[in-house]
């Protein structure tokens, strides 16, 4: 089943056979061909080759066009400063600066950088018509307060029906670019709303909710499916989102997802989060960004749930971290791995090794989840049982199977990352690969002469 | 062996025009002979640009902007962690001020500070809170941000009282049910009577650290969060474990059951805790001392859960 096809029945709350998963690459795209933001973001070229790049290394189910909440306020006339690493930022708010509506630019599907991503669009969907293309909108509040500055605050209580304008102005843009993004091949429709985040239920009822609904309703009326993204602490509002009746809700790491799992599910709504952006996707390690990942998939269940990291990716996110999240989406054994390894590992301490290495002997050690029930653990234990009888007496080899803890234990000692691992007097030598028994022979060899050397 | 030596960490919110620059500009007059002062800045103010305000009467004061847009996303705080650490290692200041957007989660900025790598260089202090007395009533009802922004504070500075004298003691009411524990302060011209102290792990104790002299031991702090009801949370027991712990400081909010929720403050072996008013929202409390992280604190709090649900 194509990855388009997954993400169909997950917005449509059917069983999927495994969980899909859209990674939202923004500038993180820039990162894997080694250029700027700044210059990513204002090439169709470039963006075309990052998400193609991205597509390449992460096999995503859907991916975004690009992840720039400036598009829109730029095309209208607000300032932006530019950024090496990040999205560029708005510094100018010309409603704050006396302008009216009226005096904002024109907006046109040939305003500001729109057709660089328009572009990006078609090309991206010509090149992979199987995976779902996000086309990501600026949603009507944040593009209000791109133009207005924080004043839409003070606004919104002294001048309501001033504020309902300015928020019918910018949904009225964010329709039209809804429009042009479904028109150059856009699968979903994603309104991002971060702003939503700052406001209470009442005041979000009262200015956002309608013109929103109308938004969704007119995505729908083109037979497109339509996502709520949002950011931040924005709990008090997902009930009142789930009315504004989108396809999908997509939240971060601030809400947590078994909430938004039963309130979308009452609204027959799907899902979709919230992979921690910062402390896991950036900073952990592979196997954390499994376990996390995987922890994420349990909790939500393989109904209606879409795996995202909560927002734009940071440009500099490890790939391997990425490419461990791809592993576990589309490996069950890996899945059974990490499950394993779902233990608390940080209170276990790692083996003691003093007593492990051999003067006379060049010690083998196969880390694996267990090589009775996993087949790739099982040719790997064989692997290293044939070389080892062949290679002789001065060779010892041990499995640890992380079913037990000494397993574990010894995981951590070794520093292994991914299963199964051949170690050999310690060092990583086979990750997940299964050597040919020459090759094996050949590297335990080298160790015994080094070895035998040193003595 | 000698500590690494951390710099406190203070956090000083507030929304847009609440005054956050004036004050720092106070603290920095008051306290610029007496300490190496860095400020980070955060925030788009008209007529602020570059920190110019700040640089216009201080030449010697470190400062970094970090101006890529409001930070109210999470996204945007991965450049936030680079940029403050390689600051903060480059000029070792003995205290380190952060003006932070008006938009931004003083939770989500506690939660960086308490992860590597800036938790190897800085502990959160303090989180100070201004509020415009012209604007709060009408923007706390709705801007949850505001009202998320005087939740967590330590010390909330009521700013600008002259220009709405007669809505002062109103505003007092509206931030003490919010933050029935803080520290209120009524100021113009934000003035107020506050203190930069350095926090000391106590002398006493099993787990006292071995520190030179000359140099402060080495604090930790962690951040909890969560929307679940802490279940037969025993309150009294995790006092007990704090005291065991040698925690210096905790504050926040204990979401007990799904109506009540317990407004908690613990200083030195003593603790004040009961329940709140308005019982929306979720647990959060961060915590000071010389041997907390994230996991002890979680499992002190499960601990004091489970005790009590064994004890029926």
């Amino acid at each position: 089943m194509s990855g388009l096809e997954l993400i169909k029945k997950a917005f449509v709350l059917q069983e999927t056979e495994r969980v899909p998963w859209v990674p939202f690459v923004g500038v993180h795209g820039a990162h894997l061909l080694n250029v700027n933001a700044r210059e990513y973001l204002q090439s169709a070229d470039w963006m075309y080759q990052g998400v193609k790049a991205s597509i390449e290394a992460y096999q995503p189910d859907g991916i975004p066009v690009a992840f720039d909440l400036q598009i829109e306020a730029e095309a209208l006339g607000c300032r932006l400063e530019w950024s090496d690493e990040n999205p560029p930022a708005v510094v100018s708010h010309p409603l704050q600066e006396g302008k009216s509506i009226q005096d904002l630019e024109p907006f046109t599907r040939d305003s500001g950088r729109i057709p660089l991503v328009l572009e990006t669009a078609r090309k991206i969907k010509a090149k992979y018509p199987d995976i779902a293309l996000y086309g990501l909108i600026t949603g009507p509040f944040t593009l209000a307060l791109h133009l207005l500055g924080t004043d839409i605050f003070i606004r919104m209580m002294e001048d309501p029906e001033g504020t309902m304008e300015i928020l019918s102005y910018c949904n009225q843009v964010a329709t039209q670019m809804a429009e042009y993004y479904m028109e150059s091949g856009c699968d979903v429709i994603a309104v991002v709303d971060p702003m939503t985040s700052q406001i209470d239920p009442m005041s979000f009822e009262t200015f956002i909710m309608p013109p929103v609904t109308e938004l969704f309703e007119f995505i729908r009326s083109k037979n497109v499916l339509s996502s709520f993204f949002v950011c931040g602490y924005a709990q008090q509002n997902i009930e009142a989102m789930c009315n504004c009746r989108p396809d999908n809700i997509s939240i971060d790491e601030n809400i947590p997802l078994d909430y938004v799992k039963e309130v979308t599910g009452g609204k027959g709504i799907s899902f979709g989060g919230n992979l921690k952006l910062t402390l896991v996707l950036l900073m952990g390690t592979p196997l954390e960004c499994q376990k996390h990942a995987w922890e994420c998939m349990q909790t939500a269940g393989k109904i209606g749930f879409i795996l995202a990291p909560g927002c734009d990716l940071p440009m500099n996110t490890p790939s391997e971290n990425l490419k461990a999240i791809t592993e576990l989406v589309h490996s069950e054994y890996q899945q059974k791995v990490v499950d394993e390894l779902q233990t608390d590992t940080a209170t276990i301490e790692p083996a003691d090794l003093s007593e492990h290495w051999q003067a006379d002997k060049v010690v083998v050690d196969v880390i694996t989840l267990d090589s009775s029930s996993c087949a790739p653990c099982q040719y790997m234990v064989e692997a290293v049982k044939n070389a080892a009888d062949a290679a002789g007496t001065h060779v010892v080899w041990h499995e640890h199977s992380i079913k037990k803890k000494e397993g574990i234990q010894m995981m951590l000692a070794l520093g292994i990352k991914s299963l199964p691992t051949i170690a050999i007097e310690g060092n990583a030598e086979f990750i997940s690969n299964i050597p040919p028994k020459n090759q094996l022979m050949e590297k335990i060899d080298g160790y015994w002469q080094k070895k035998q050397k040193q003595s | 062996m000698a500590t690494q030596k951390k710099i406190p960490f203070i956090l000083v919110t507030g929304f847009l025009g609440s005054g956050k620059t004036t004050f720092l500009l106070n603290l920095i007059r008051k306290y610029n002979r007496q300490y190496k002062i860095a400020v980070i800045q955060n925030e788009f103010a008209p007529g602020n640009i570059d920190g110019s305000i700040i640089r216009s009467e201080f030449e010697n004061i470190e400062m970094l902007e970090i101006n890529n847009g409001s930070v109210f996303c999470l996204c945007l705080l991965s450049d936030f962690i680079e940029k403050a650490g390689n600051f903060i290692a480059e000029y070792q200041p003995d205290v380190i001020v952060l003006e932070a957007s008006g938009l931004s989660d003083p939770l989500a900025i506690a939660e960086i500070l308490q992860q590597e790598p800036l938790s190897r260089y800085v502990y959160l202090s303090k989180i100070w809170t201004l509020v415009d007395a012209v604007n709060f009533e009408k923007l706390a009802r709705f801007q949850t941000t505001i009202q998320n922004q005087v939740h967590i504070a330590h010390e909330v500075i009521i700013n600008k009282i002259d220009l709405n004298s007669d809505a002062a003691d109103a505003i007092q009411e509206i931030v003490k049910k919010i933050n029935p524990q803080a520290v209120i302060h009524q100021s113009t011209y934000a003035n107020a009577e506050i203190s930069i102290t350095m926090d000391t792990i106590p002398e006493s104790g099993a787990n006292k650290q071995q520190v030179p002299p000359g140099t402060r031991p080495d604090i930790q702090v962690a951040v909890y969060k969560s929307s679940r009801v802490l279940d037969n949370l025993d309150v009294e027991r995790l006092v007990q474990m704090m005291v065991e712990a040698e925690v210096i400081r905790a504050k926040g909010y204990l979401k007990v059951s799904n109506s009540t929720l317990i407004a908690f403050q613990y200083s030195y072996g003593r603790a004040d805790y009961f329940p709140m008013q308005n019982p929306t929202g979720r647990s959060e409390l961060i915590v000071l001392g010389g041997d907390i992280n994230p996991r002890k604190l979680k499992n002190m709090i499960e601990a004091a859960q489970f005790i009590n649900a064994t004890n029926g």
